[in-house]
C-alpha cells in the first residue's frame, strides 16, 4: 500500500506537535515514549509501504500520493505530493527505522545518575523528544516529497531541527556556536538549493521530480551543468563534503543520541540522497562526474587523516561519518548509485551503533568523551555491552567481512578500476581510466586508514591499564539498542556482494523505469558478473593492515603515553555542562534567561569563533589531573610531530582559514560601520525624519479647527468634488 | 416639465436649503432642522425615483432613512438638551475642544 507513506509522515508531526502543545501536562515518560510510539509506528508504516511490491505490483513506484494544490500563480503551480518510490521508501525504512532505535536509545540516555542512585530525568527532557520528533518529521518530508519544492521544505526543517539539537544545552557557549555554525554552513547549502531548483523549473516549467528530471528540455549544455553544481552545493553543504565540511565535527556538542541519529545515520545523507535522487541530472552533467568523485575522495581521505589524532571519542565517529559520505559521493559522482545507496544504508546502522556504544561508555563514565582518560573498559561488565557494539561496529566500518560495511565499502571500491582496466566498469561519459583509478586507490588509502583510527579509538578505550573513573551500568533499554543495531550492522550486509549477487538492484528498478529516458543508461549497478579477487583481496586487506597496525602499535610500543603529551580538543563534558545548569538552576531568583555560564567574556570569544580553544582550563578542580603537563623542551622531531598532530587535529585548519577569509573581514566590516557609519547615520534618521514629522505635524495641525460646521464644509465639498468627477466621467464616456 | 424634473428640482431646492442651513446656522437646533430638511430632499428623491420606474424599493429605502432619522432625533435632542443644560448657550462654535 503506497498509501501508508501519508501515515510514515504524519505520525512523527503529530508527535512533535502534542509534545509541543501538550508537553506541560505530559509526565517526562510519557513524553518519551509519546515521541517513540510516533516513531516506531512511522516505521511499521513504512515497512507497510515497503511491502506494496508484494500486495500488488501495479502501484509500486508512484508518484503524487495525496496530492493537491499548494500555491497558484497563474498557470504555474506548486502541488504537494508524497512518493513511495524504492528510493523514498529505503531512505523511510532507514529513517524511522534507525529513528526509532535512537529515540528508545534517548529515554535512558538522557537520564542521569544521581547522588542518591537514582535516575534523574535530565533538564528539557520533553523538549528534547518534541526536537527528536520534529528532525524525523522533517527528514521524511525531504525524502518522501516528490517535487523540489517540498524536497525544500523537508531540508530547510532538517537544518532547523539539526539547530535545534546541537544547542540543546543552551547554557554551554560552546554548544550555541556549534549550532550557530552548522546552521550557517546549511544555509549556505539551502541557497545552493533554491538557485539550482530555480534553474530546474525555470528550464522545464515543472517542480515535480518525475516531470522535470525526464523533461527533454533540460537536456545538455550549460543550464544543466548550473544546475548539476548549485544542487552540488546542498548536498556538499547537508553532507558535509569539502569545501563546507567544518561544522560536522563541531555539532558533536550535542547530546549522543542527536550525533547518533543527526550527524551519522540520517542527516548527512541527505545530501547523497539529493543526488541519487536527481541522477539524471547528475548522471548526464560532464562537470559533476568529475567533481563529485573528486569531492568525495578528497573528503574521504581528508577526514580520514583528521581522525587519526582526535583525542575526543565522538570527534573521531564525527570524522569517520565525513570520510564515509565521503564514499558515497565518490560512488554517486561515476554513477554507481546502487553502491551509494547501499553503503548509506549499512552506514547507517553501524554509525548509528558506534555512535551508541560511544555514547553508552560517555554515558555510564558520567559525559567523559577524552578516549586518553578511558582504557581497559573491555573487561568492566558496566560496558561489555558497549563493547561489543563497539566492536562490531568497529569491524563493520574497517571493511572486515562478513560486517555490512565490507560489502557497501567493496561494492563503492569495485565501481573504480584500480588498474586502469576499462572492462565492465562504469566510465558514463568516457573518463581517462587512470582517473578514476587514481580515485579508486585513494578509497583505498582511506580504508587503511579508516581500519587505523576505529582500532586506535579502540585500543585506547577498551584495553591498556584500566581507567580511573568508575563506570557505572546503563539501563537495558540503552543495550538492547545496541544489541538490534549489532545484529543489523552483521546481516545488513548481505543486500549485495560485488560479484556475486545483488538484491538492490531488483528494489531499485521501477525507479529505473520511470527517470530513465530513452535507452541512455545513467545507473550503475552493483556488478554481478565478475568477482574482482584482486581487488576484494586489496579492500580487506588495506582494512586488517590498519587493524594489525594500530593493535600492535598501541599494545607494543609506547604509542599511548605520547597520545597522552599531545594537544587536546575536548570541550566541557557534558557533566560539567549539567553541573553548570544545575547550579544556575538553583540560585534563587536569577532570572531563567541570564545562565550564568554565559559570561562576557566567554561570549566574546565565542563570537570571535575561538570556542574550541584547547587553553580552556579544566574545569572542577576538586579532581586530579589526569594529563601530565606538557614537558617544556626544545626537540625538533617532537615539534614536527606535534606541528602535525596540531594540523591533523584542527582538521588542517580550515576553521582558521573560513575564520580569515569571512568572519574576519565581516567582523571588520562591522565593525567600521558601528564606528564611523551608524552614528552619523543614526543622527541622519533621528534629526532628519523626526524633524520632518516634528515640522509637518505642526503645519498640519492648523486644519483642525475642532469647530463641527467646519468638517460639515469639508464634508460637502469632498462630495461635490466627487460629484464632478462622475459628472465628467459619465460625460466622457 | 416632466414631473419628475419638478420633483428634482425642489429636492434639490430643499437640499441646498438644509446644507446652507447646518453650515451657515450656529443654532444646534436650527441646525438639526436643517439636517431633518436635507434627509427629506432626499426621501422626495427616493419617492420620485420610484415612482418614475415603477418600483416599490424607493420607498422601502424612505421608510428606512425614517427609522434612522427618528433614532437620530432622539439622540440628537438628547445631546443638544444636555448641551444646553450645561452651557444655558446655544451655539456650536463654543464646543472646540478638538481644536488643533
Amino acid at each position: 500500500m503506497p498509501e501508508a507513506i501519508g501515515l510514515v509522515v504524519l505520525l512523527p508531526l503529530l508527535g512533535f506537535l502534542a509534545i509541543a502543545l501538550f508537553g506541560p501536562r505530559m509526565s517526562q515518560r510519557g513524553a518519551a515514549y509519546l515521541a517513540s510510539g510516533a516513531v516506531g509506528l512511522a516505521f511499521l508504516a513504512a515497512v507497510v509501504t515497503a511491502l506494496t511490491p508484494l500486495i500488488s505490483s501495479s502501484n509500486w513506484g508512484s508518484y503524487g500520493l495525496y496530492k493537491y494544490d499548494w500555491t497558484l500563480s497563474g498557470s504555474w503551480k506548486v502541488t504537494f505530493g508524497l512518493a513511495a518510490d524504492p528510493l523514498s521508501v529505503i531512505m523511510a525504512l532507514v529513517v524511522t527505522g534507525v529513528g526509532f532505535l535512537i529515540h528508545v536509545y534517548s529515554i535512558g540516555y538522557m537520564t542521569e545518575l544521581g547522588e542518591d542512585g537514582k535516575r534523574h530525568y535530565e533538564k528539557d527532557y520533553r523538549r528534547f523528544f518534541a526536537y527528536l520528533n520534529l528532525f524525523v518529521f522533517a527528514m521524511l518530508l525531504l525524502i518522501t516529497a516528490d517535487n523540489f519544492i517540498w524536497l525544500l521544505v523537508g531540508w530547510g526543517n532538517v537544518g532547523l531541527s539539526s539547530f535545534l539539537l546541537i544547542g540543546f544545552y543552551k547554557n554551554k557557549p560552546s554548544a550555541v556556536a556549534a549550532a550557530r555554525k552548522a546552521f550557517v554552513m546549511n544555509t549556505i547549502g539551502d541557497v545552493g538549493l533554491l538557485l539550482g531548483m530555480f534553474v530546474v523549473i525555470a528550464n522545464t516549467g515543472s517542480a515535480s521530480f518525475s516531470q522535470a528530471l525526464n523533461s527533454p528540455n533540460l537536456g545538455g549544455g550549460e543550464w544543466r551543468e548550473w544546475a548539476a553544481m548549485l544542487l552540488l552545493i546542498a548536498a556538499v553543504a547537508k553532507s558535509a563534503q569539502f569545501p563546507l565540511q567544518t561544522w560536522l565535527p563541531d555539532a558533536m556538542e550535542g547530546p549522543t543520541p542527536v550525533s547518533a541519529l543527526i550527524h551519522a545515520a540520517t542527516m548527512v545523507t541527505a545530501g547523497v540522497y539529493l543526488i541519487v535522487r536527481c541522477h539524471p541530472l547528475f548522471g548526464e552533467s560532464t562537470v559533476a562526474t568529475i567533481v563529485v568523485p573528486i569531492i568525495g575522495a578528497f573528503t574521504a581521505f581528508y577526514a580520514a587523516t583528521c581522525a587519526l589524532v582526535q583525542t575526543d571519542l565522538k570527534r573521531v565517529l564525527a570524522y569517520s561519518t565525513m570520510s564515509q559520505l565521503g564514499y558515497m559521493f565518490m560512488a554517486a559522482g561515476v554513477g554507481a548509485y546502487e553502491a551509494a545507496m547501499f553503503h548509506l544504508v549499512a552506514h547507517a546502522f553501524f554509525k548509528a551503533l558506534l555512535f551508541l556504544s560511544a555514547g553508552s561508555i560517555i554515558h555510564s563514565l558520567g559525559g567523559e568523551q577524552d578516549m586518553r582518560n578511558m582504557g581497559g573498559l573491555r573487561k568492566n561488565p558496566a560496558t561489555r555491552t558497549a563493547w561489543i557494539g563497539f566492536t562490531i561496529g568497529a569491524l563493520a566500518l574497517s571493511g572486515i567481512p562478513p560486517f555490512a560495511g565490507f560489502f557497501s565499502k567493496e561494492a563503492i571500491l569495485g565501481s573504480f578500476p584500480l588498474f586502469g582496466q576499462v572492462t565492465h566498469h562504469y566510465n558514463p561519459i568516457g573518463l581517462e581510466p587512470m582517473y578514476l583509478s587514481v580515485i579508486g586507490w585513494v578509497g583505498l588509502l582511506t580504508a587503511f586508514m579508516t581500519a587505523f583510527y576505529m582500532f586506535r579509538a579502540y585500543m585506547l578505550v577498551f584495553e591498556g591499564p584500566e581507567t580511573r573513573l568508575h563506570p557505572h551500568s546503563n539501563p537495558g533499554s540503552m543495550n538492547f539498542v545496541l544489541v538490534v543495531l549489532s545484529f543489523f550492522s552483521v546481516v545488513g550486509g548481505f543486500l549485495a556482494m560485488p560479484g556475486l549477487w545483488n538484491l538492490l538492484h531488483n528494489w531499485f528498478q521501477p525507479l529505473l523505469k520511470t527517470f530513465h529516458r530513452g535507452d541512455e543508461e545513467l545507473w550503475f549497478p552493483i556488478q554481478t558478473e565478475r568477482l574482482e579477487v584482486v581487488e576484494l583481496a586489496l579492500g580487506v586487506g588495506a582494512g586488517v593492515a590498519g587493524i594489525v597496525l594500530a593493535v600492535g602499535l598501541y599494545s607494543l610500543t609506547r604509542q599511548r603515553s605520547a597520545d597522552n603529551l599531545q594537544p587536546t580538543l575536548t570541550s566541557h563534558t557534558e557533566e560539567q555542562v549539567r553541573a553548570e545548569e544545575a547550579s544556575s538552576h538553583s540560585r534563587q531568583g536569577a532570572p531563567i534567561f541570564t545562565p550564568r555560564a554565559l559570561d562576557e567574556a566567554e561570549i566574546r570569544r565565542v563570537i570571535a569563533g575561538r570556542d574550541l580553544s584547547p587553553t580552556r582550563p579544566e574545569a572542577s578542580g576538586d579532581q586530579p589531573r589526569l594529563r601530565p603537563v606538557l614537558k617544556k623542551r626544545l626537540n625538533p622531531v617532537k615539534l614536527g610531530r606535534q606541528g602535525l598532530t596540531g594540523f591533523l587535529l584542527y582538521g588542517w585548519g580550515f576553521d582558521l582559514l573560513y575564520n580569515l577569509l569571512f568572519a574576519w573581514p565581516g567582523n571588520l566590516t562591522a565593525k567600521f560601520i558601528a564606528r564611523f557609519v551608524e552614528p552619523e547615520t543614526e543622527k541622519a534618521v533621528d534629526y532628519g525624519l523626526g524633524g520632518a514629522a516634528w515640522e509637518g505635524s505642526k503645519a498640519s495641525r492648523k486644519t483642525e479647527t475642532g469647530l463641527a460646521r467646519n468638517y460639515a464644509l469639508g464634508i460637502l465639498f469632498g462630495t461635490v468634488a466627487l460629484l464632478i468627477y462622475v459628472a465628467v466621467q459619465t460625460v466622457q464616456r | 416639465m416632466s414631473s419628475i424634473t419638478i420633483a428634482m428640482v425642489v429636492s434639490a431646492l430643499v437640499f441646498t436649503i438644509g446644507a446652507c442651513g447646518v453650515l451657515l446656522r450656529r443654532n444646534p437646533l436650527v441646525q438639526f432642522m436643517s439636517i431633518e430638511l436635507m434627509l427629506n430632499a432626499v426621501n422626495l428623491a427616493f419617492i420620485s425615483f420610484g415612482g418614475a420606474n415603477g418600483s416599490a424599493e424607493g420607498q422601502v429605502f424612505v421608510l428606512m432613512v425614517l427609522t434612522v432619522a427618528a433614532a437620530e432625533a432622539v439622540i440628537g435632542l438628547g445631546i443638544i438638551v444636555a448641551m444646553f443644560r450645561r452651557r444655558r448657550r446655544m451655539d456650536v462654535d463654543d464646543i472646540k475642544v478638538m481644536e488643533g
